[in-house]
């Protein structure tokens, strides 16, 4: 089944997101994937958006990135300038 | 979305983070099981009894709660939102009672269907400016 474009659009600015806090904290997918207890391969799927994650899973992923889920799902988290990072 | 430079990037300590909190009866944290069932009445109000105490809300619940709030501020029934979103009633009834481990998808599906973003149903002020937003 094809899927829809704003969705798609939408998990992969979740995955971008994840991917980036990641690097901030300069932590490997196996280090995060330990922490929020999931698989390496599932989360470098996640971070690809070609995962429909489920959202006890995004709970531990914000939680072991230190991100409130609503921030981790606004496609302006890491743009300057933007209201997703709180100043 | 624009690469920047993260090395500026700061984000508030989580220990400062309020978290949201929900008022649940003393001992079952607002899961339903064997000693506890659902109500039978899936439309029935979740206000918690006497005796209470504070604890974290869980994301799901959330989620649920939020979803409950903007569905009846729409005036839907779970049943016309279902079709929207392609899903049935009961299903419905569950996740916005937090007992569904629902998956991404699904909650970007029920977010259009009312035309807020998922991020909406996550985050009290979120919804808050969505439900002025969708009511004019």
């Amino acid at each position: 089944m094809k899927k829809t474009r704003p969705l798609l659009r939408a998990r992969k600015i979740f995955g971008l997101n994840v991917r980036r806090a990641r690097r901030l904290k300069e932590i490997s997918q196996e280090e995060l994937a330990f922490q929020a207890d999931i698989s390496r391969t599932y989360l470098s799927e996640v971070e690809r958006g070609e995962r429909n994650i489920s959202v006890d899973n995004m709970e531990s992923l914000a939680l072991a990135l230190e991100i409130i889920l609503p921030d981790l799902l606004n496609p302006n988290l890491f743009t300057v300038g933007a209201n997703g990072v709180q100043e | 979305m624009t690469e920047t430079n993260l090395s500026n990037f700061s984000y508030p300590d989580l220990l400062q983070h309020r978290f949201p909190t929900f008022l649940v009866e003393s001992g079952n944290h607002g899961r339903y099981g064997q000693d506890n069932p659902a109500p039978p009445d899936d439309e029935a109000d979740t206000e918690p009894a006497q005796g209470i105490l504070r604890a974290p809300l869980r994301t799901r619940e959330l989620f649920g709660a939020n979803l409950r709030k903007l569905r009846r501020f729409l005036n839907l029934s779970q049943q016309e939102l279902g079709v929207r979103a392609g899903m049935n009633r009961h299903y419905l009834s569950e996740v916005e009672r937090g007992l569904h481990n629902i998956g991404f998808d699904e909650m970007h599906a029920l977010a259009q269907a009312m035309s807020v973003e998922l991020r909406d149903l996550l985050d009290s002020k979120l919804l808050a400016v969505a439900l002025k937003r969708v009511g004019n």
